[in-house]
């Protein structure tokens, strides 16, 4: 460890007074399984680092206004114990396959979220469903979906002053999610390709869907592309129409991966559509 | 034969309850406050000329002791396990980016790191092989310069094997099979990075080294030299080893010299450790192979000949063995088991160990016979096909049986254990091989694979034979001394049961102490799957010594001179067969015997038939016996995403006896994961000598979610030399998986991969050049 002084911080409002007085240089750790790694290597030499699991006002999921709400400090294995959360399929899904249980236990979304890495399984899910983020800091607060935050990090990206306090998923009961996630072993790995389907269909017919793709550029991406070829469409016509398509929003870079990654990316949307429908979209 | 009490039964590992409770020590855990820390600067070119080192920056940081390079080094500047071609420290030319330019050691990590962020090294780099093929073409750059063994340029050796007229045969065959096929280096991941503690003795002017090894004396005897001092003044100790799989013959002579020359230099103790991407950088692999094999056959799938042609990476350094005398162990293997388990009367056989600048390659589960074996499973599969009949029936027909000769020339055995129709006999039933397959709707495919294989129990030729002690303690309980390594595997476990059954006590009784250099004798490496076969009968012969002893100490003594042969003794007591009442405790036995001058101490000993094999025709006789395996698996495979689901594992292994049940079903499910590591996901991705993915999270090995439910079924046909009949199963369970699980992908897809691993996209890109062929 090569930073200077370690906080323990049990307030939100300690959070953010400490945030504020270290402006750039201090670093958030909450389960640290992104971030530990990043200090104990000396990749980042932050001054102070401020551990933000005793802040126990941050630990909730909760249900207000037509949303779930979770808490800053929130930890995977919560979500999964929660009813709330598991009314998301694609949520639900995403949530099994990240890490390994004890990973889950002390890993949370709020720090996938600041991390934002290109194949982030909770991001993904969360992105489909139309998440949003409520951010604080000294100043005030702001409110951002996650498409906002993910699609221009530099203008409207997370400032380093700034907590995630909160993130808000919408429920929607007409709609139906489904995540899946490719990787090279069944778990501990991080994604080839993963996608997360929002639907809403009446009659077999797509209503509206929301598309997002994690791995497939250096953050998660919604494939509005992709959207428009299942929107209007049955399920059949919309796994054919999105079969070998590669979407626009990809962006891949490395060519060791690039071919496969294109190859795969039409079938696992066609799958998580499947699955979506199976789950009950359009059944009314 | 007496009724076995002890031997055979599933009993408990006497060190679970220490390390399921985490309060077993490990090297790392005897590190001590006050030592110095030992790290290395390891080389940023893997193929380069040193033009000048510059450490004198590093040696005015505050809190540094030494900073070495190859100009003080006390001794030799190389070692090996038996060729002594690889430097402590390079001195002008680079091998491998795991080659240590220069040491520090100081009195932290931290300053240690920085001290060697000062060194300055000058290099000309040279272009890198990652490929034998190419580094063994006329004109490519040597690699050693003066290499102290290499046959010819960056070629360490070629073996050959020759057995009657393969060329007649192919000319008459009716059946000619010819397939190119590749095996990847692979990492052997054990849990625990390699560590080392030196500290130098001052009561013997000597050294003592603590670090997980497999083979004390080998490190005794390859180090002394480098340390300058003499044999008998370097005490190598190993604690518990968090897993080795032939990698720790090497890789503790890598930390354990560096970490040596430091302390000797300092004359303080040195800690050091390698992290976990120095691992992957600096410590031996399993070789990648490059194989041609034809097959020749008859009409009704009778093999007549093969003609195999095996490339071997090497990478920089010899690790086990050298070129022809000693023998190099891994090439020596691709050659004895160029035609698996089958009899076949013509054969040739070529294998080319080609040096390259990616990391040495070592004994890794198989030693070889892995590489050799998936080769010959794929040639049976298709032969097969080709004959247009089941491959068990191909497999059946062809497998070596009672008199045959192997194409070494070796005659096989019954009395040696011949379980390999029992084994493809229960795998099949259990498995339900007949039942046709149906195929589901949809992308996924399904299919079944077979495979079958042998090993020798043993490292032939190199070191063979066992030696322990046995003390009798006053109390009835024994000390056993072995420098055997306890990594996992269990041996501390089975060596209590040999000699607990032997002499008569109960496994309570047994303490072993093992692998320390001060305290047991050689026993030789914990390598080849020898121990339970070569370390157990020497327990055997101790223990059976001390039991006549004590029987002819108590019949004359206490048992008013009954015929010792009446005795018997059991759970430590000694009494008159069919007279149950009349007993002494073995402790009264042991305490008259000390009185009547009657010695407690046996030095126990057993070596097999003197093995042979010639390195100019690949003939003789090179291991006493033979272990057998079949495994059978269903896989599921993706065809819109190449993955491979492995979804029911069979797996049969004939251990002549299995000395405790239940070690033998783990060693087998161990191998069995392991394997299929290796086939479906484990890959180096080297450029130019750099390893690209040397952490766990880019370098992928198997999660228990990979692994199916691993059903393993015991075959048991004596071996007549072996601890109550027992051969080797350590690492045959690796070998069937690969091949297995290849076949099931080509009686999945109607097409064959040769390539391993099967990775989902080698297997998508497969599938898609497949579709366009057609
Ligand atoms: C073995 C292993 C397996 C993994 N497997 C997966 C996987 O399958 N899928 C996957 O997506 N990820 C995986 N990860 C990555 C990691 O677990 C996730 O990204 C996780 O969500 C990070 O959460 P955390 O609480 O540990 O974040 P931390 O490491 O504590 O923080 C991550 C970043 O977010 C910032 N941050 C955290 N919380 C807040 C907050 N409340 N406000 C502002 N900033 C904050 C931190 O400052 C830091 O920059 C794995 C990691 C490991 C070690």
């Amino acid at each position: 460890m090569t930073a200077q002084t370690f906080y323990n911080p049990g307030t939100i409002s300690e959070i953010l007074d400490l945030l504020d007085e270290y402006k750039e240089e201090a670093v958030i750790v909450n389960g640290g399984t992104d971030i530990v790694e990043q200090i104990g290597s000396g990749r980042i030499r932050p001054k102070a680092i401020l551990y933000i699991r005793n802040a126990g006002e941050l630990d909730y999921i909760r249900e207000e206004n037509g949303a779930v709400l979770i808490g800053g400090i929130t930890s995977y294995r919560s979500m999964l114990e929660s009813p709330l959360c598991r009314q998301f399929g694609g949520l639900r899904q995403a949530l099994t396959e990240i890490g390994s249980p004890p990973i889950r236990v002390v890993a949370t979304p709020a720090g996938n979220i600041g991390t934002s890495a290109s194949g982030a399984d909770c991001n993904t899910a969360l992105l489909a469903l139309g998440a949003s983020v409520v951010l604080s800091s000294k100043t005030g607060e702001r409110i951002l979906t996650l498409e906002d935050l993910f699609s221009n990090p530099g203008k409207t990206g997370l400032h380093r002053n700034e907590l995630i306090r909160q993130i808000r998923i919408p429920i929607n009961k007409a709609a139906r999610s489904s995540f899946i996630k490719l990787a090279k072993r069944k778990a501990q790995d991080i994604a080839q390709v993963s996608a997360c389907v929002c639907v809403e269909a009446e009659g077999g017919i797509c209503q509206k869907v929301t598309v997002s793709l994690g791995a497939v550029a250096p953050r998660t991406i919604r494939a509005k592309s992709l959207e428009e070829k299942i929107v209007h469409r049955t399920l059949a016509e919309a796994v054919a129409a999105v079969k070998g398509i590669i979407p626009a929003e990809a962006s891949l870079r490395n060519p060791k991966n690039r071919p496969y990654k294109e190859a795969v990316i039409g079938v696992i949307v066609g799958r998580a559509l499947k699955q979506a429908y199976a789950d009950g979209v359009g059944r009314t | 034969m007496k009724e076995l009490r002890i031997v055979g039964q599933r009993e408990l590992r006497t060190d679970a309850l220490a390390k399921a409770t985490g309060r077993a020590r490990y090297t790392a855990d005897m590190k001590q406050p006050g030592m110095l820390i030992g790290k290395a600067l390891f080389a940023a070119y893997p193929h380069a000329l040193i033009k000048k080192i510059d450490v004198s920056e590093a040696l005015l940081l505050p809190g540094v002791a030494t900073v070495m390079t190859a100009r003080d080094l006390p001794g030799r500047n190389g070692y090996g396990v038996m060729i002594q071609d690889k430097p402590v420290i390079v001195e002008d030319k680079t091998h491998y980016s795991g080659d240590a330019v220069a040491l520090v050691a100081a009195v932290s990590e931290e300053i240690a790191r920085e001290a060697l962020k000062r060194v300055k090294v000058d290099y000309d780099p040279l272009p890198a092989y990652d490929d034998p093929r190419e580094a063994m073409k006329e004109g490519a750059i040597p690699i050693h310069a003066n290499h102290p063994v290499a046959e010819n340029g960056n070629i360490l050796v070629t073996l050959n094997l020759d057995r009657g007229d393969v060329d007649k045969a192919f000319a008459e065959a009716d059946i000619i099979i010819e397939n190119d096929y590749e095996t990847p280096m692979v990492e052997h991941c054990y849990l625990e990075p390699d560590a080392c503690i030196a500290e130098p003795d001052p009561l013997t002017g000597g050294l003592t080294i603590i670090s997980p090894a497999q083979a004390i004396y080998a490190n005794r005897r390859s180090l002394a030299g480098v340390f300058g001092i003499p044999q008998n003044r370097l005490r190598v100790v190993s604690p518990l080893v968090g897993g080795g799989f032939g990698g720790k013959e090497d890789s503790c002579l890598d930390v354990s010299a560096m970490a040596g020359v430091l302390a000797l230099r300092c004359d303080r103790p040195v800690y050091l450790e390698l992290t976990r991407e120095e691992v992957f950088r600096v410590t031996g692999k399993r070789h990648a192979t490059y194989i041609k094999h034809r097959m020749a056959a008859t009409k009704e799938g009778k093999i007549l000949a093969v003609d195999v042609r095996t490339i071997l990476n090497k990478g920089a350094y010899v690790s086990m063995g050298g070129m022809k005398e000693p023998l190099h162990a891994v090439t020596m293997r691709t050659l004895v088991y160029a035609a698996g388990t089958y009899h076949v009367p013509h054969a040739r056989a070529r294998s080319y160990s080609v040096f390259t600048n990616t990391p040495y390659s070592c004994a890794f589960r198989g030693f070889g016979v892995p590489q050799a074996t998936f080769a010959v499973e794929c040639q049976i599969e298709e032969l097969a096909r080709r004959v247009g009949a089941d491959s068990l029936s191909i497999r059946r027909l062809n497998m070596l049986r009672h008199n045959d000769l192997t194409i070494t020339g070796q005659v096989m055995l019954e009395s040696r254990g011949l379980g390999l129709g029992q084994c493809i006999d229960k795998v099949a039933e259990r498995f339900d091989w007949d039942r046709p397959l149906p195929q589901p709707p949809g992308p996924i495919k399904k299919g079944r694979g077979f495979a079958v294989y042998m090993y020798g129990s043993g490292i032939p030729l190199l070191f063979e034979g066992a030696n322990c002690f046995a003390h009798l303690q006053l109390d009835g309980t024994l000390s056993l001394g072995v420098s055997t390594t306890e990594m996992g595997q269990g041996f501390l476990t089975v060596a209590a049961q040999v000699a607990a059954e032997t002499l008569g006590i109960r496994v309570a009784d047994v303490l072993v102490e093992f692998s320390d250099t001060a305290k047991t004798p050689d026993s030789g490496p914990t390598v080849g799957s020898r121990s339970a076969v070569m370390v157990g009968n020497a327990i055997f012969d101790a223990c059976s010594k001390l039991r006549e002893r004590m029987l002819t100490v108590a019949s004359r003594y206490l048992f008013s001179k009954t015929d010792p042969r009446d005795l018997a003794i059991q759970d430590g007591v000694v009494s008159v067969i069919g007279k149950p009442e009349v007993t002494q405790p073995l402790a009264v036995v042991a305490a008259r015997a000390y009185a009547a001058q009657v010695s407690l101490a046996v030095v126990g000993s057993w070596y097999p038939p003197q093995a042979s094999f010639s390195a100019l025709d690949g003939q003789g006789n090179p291991c006493h016996a033979y272990a057998f395996g079949a495994q059978a698996v269903e896989v599921d495979v993706d065809t819109e995403t190449g993955v491979i689901t492995v979804n029911r594992s069979v797996h049969a292994c004939d251990v002549g006896k299995a000395l405790n049940p239940l070690n033998v079903e783990g060693q087998m499910e161990g191998g069995a994961a392991q394997g299929l590591g290796w086939a479906v996901m484990e890959e180096n991705i080297m450029e130019g000598g750099i390893l690209r993915n040397a952490a766990f999270h880019n370098y992928m090995i198997p999660t228990i979610r990979d692994v199916p439910d691993l059903e393993s079924i015991i075959v048991e046909c004596p071996n007549e030399l072996g601890p109550y009949g027992a051969k080797g199963v350590g690492e045959p369970a690796l070998i069937g998986m690969a091949p297995a699980i290849r076949n099931a992908l080509y009686d999945a897809l109607g097409f064959a991969i040769n390539t391993i691993p099967l990775t989902a996209r080698q297997v998508l890109q497969s599938i898609r050049e497949h579709e366009q062929r057609r």
